[in-house]
């Protein structure tokens, strides 16, 4: 049984996502999860064999996201710092490349429903939607930004300030991420 | 991603439609006789 506070509304945080030239998003990362507009659901893509994501054999009593795994929708609750050491984790690129064709990542804000598992830094969770991008200022627009504003109908951003002061979690949300 | 040291479990519920009111019946003017001028 889930020991899951309720919370009324939605939490939001920071990720990238992998845009292709058509416009789709998609989870950079781990299996390459296509976001449609509106609610996703997660899958639990645990392990790689060959060519294929697989689920955790750790039993997922309640689905994604389980404790004991890694599955879920990620997001961070702040701005990840921008590292040039060569151990960064690959999320540390820079959110002043968002938009780069070279990596062809978009960085921006996500909100999270159902089932959440808060973290020190983060969220894992069950659902979750697209609500704001930022496409650089200093990255120039091409084709796949016009495809993604009109494939999501969600806005994207020019200037990292605007996006967080307008879509980024409040002070409440990133409260959630104290010990209770 | 790393989201760090899981600290709690929470279900997020949407938030409900905020009602809207039923808007007021317009006040008609009544219509009034011309007046000569």
């Amino acid at each position: 049984m889930s020991q899951a506070e309720l919370v009324v509304g939605s939490v939001r945080g920071f990720r990238w996502w992998k845009v292709d030239r058509e416009g789709w998003l998609s989870s950079p990362w781990r299996g390459r999860q296509r976001w449609l507009p509106g609610t996703n659901r997660a899958r639990c893509l645990f392990r790689k064999r060959i060519t294929k994501w697989r689920g955790s054999k750790k039993p997922h009593p309640l689905g994604p996201p389980e404790r004991e795994c890694d599955c879920g929708f990620y997001a961070l609750h702040e701005v990840p710092p921008t590292r040039t050491h060569p151990a960064r984790f690959g999320w540390e690129i820079g959110v002043e490349s968002s938009g780069d064709y070279r990596h062809g990542l978009v960085f921006g804000v996500a909100s999270a429903d159902g089932r959440v598992l808060v973290g020190t830094d983060g969220w894992r969770a069950e659902t979750a939607r697209p609500l704001a991008l930022l496409w650089d200022a200093a990255i120039e627009l091409d084709g796949r930004a016009a495809l993604t504003t009109h494939r999501y109908a969600i806005p994207t951003y020019r200037n990292l300030s605007a996006l967080v002061q307008e879509w980024g979690p409040d002070e409440v949300e990133r409260g959630l991420a104290e010990a209770a | 991603m790393n989201i760090g040291e899981i600290v709690r479990e929470i279900e997020v519920l949407p938030a409900a439609e905020p009602a809207v009111p039923e808007p007021e019946p317009a006040h008609e003017e009544p219509a009034r006789e011309p007046q000569p001028t």
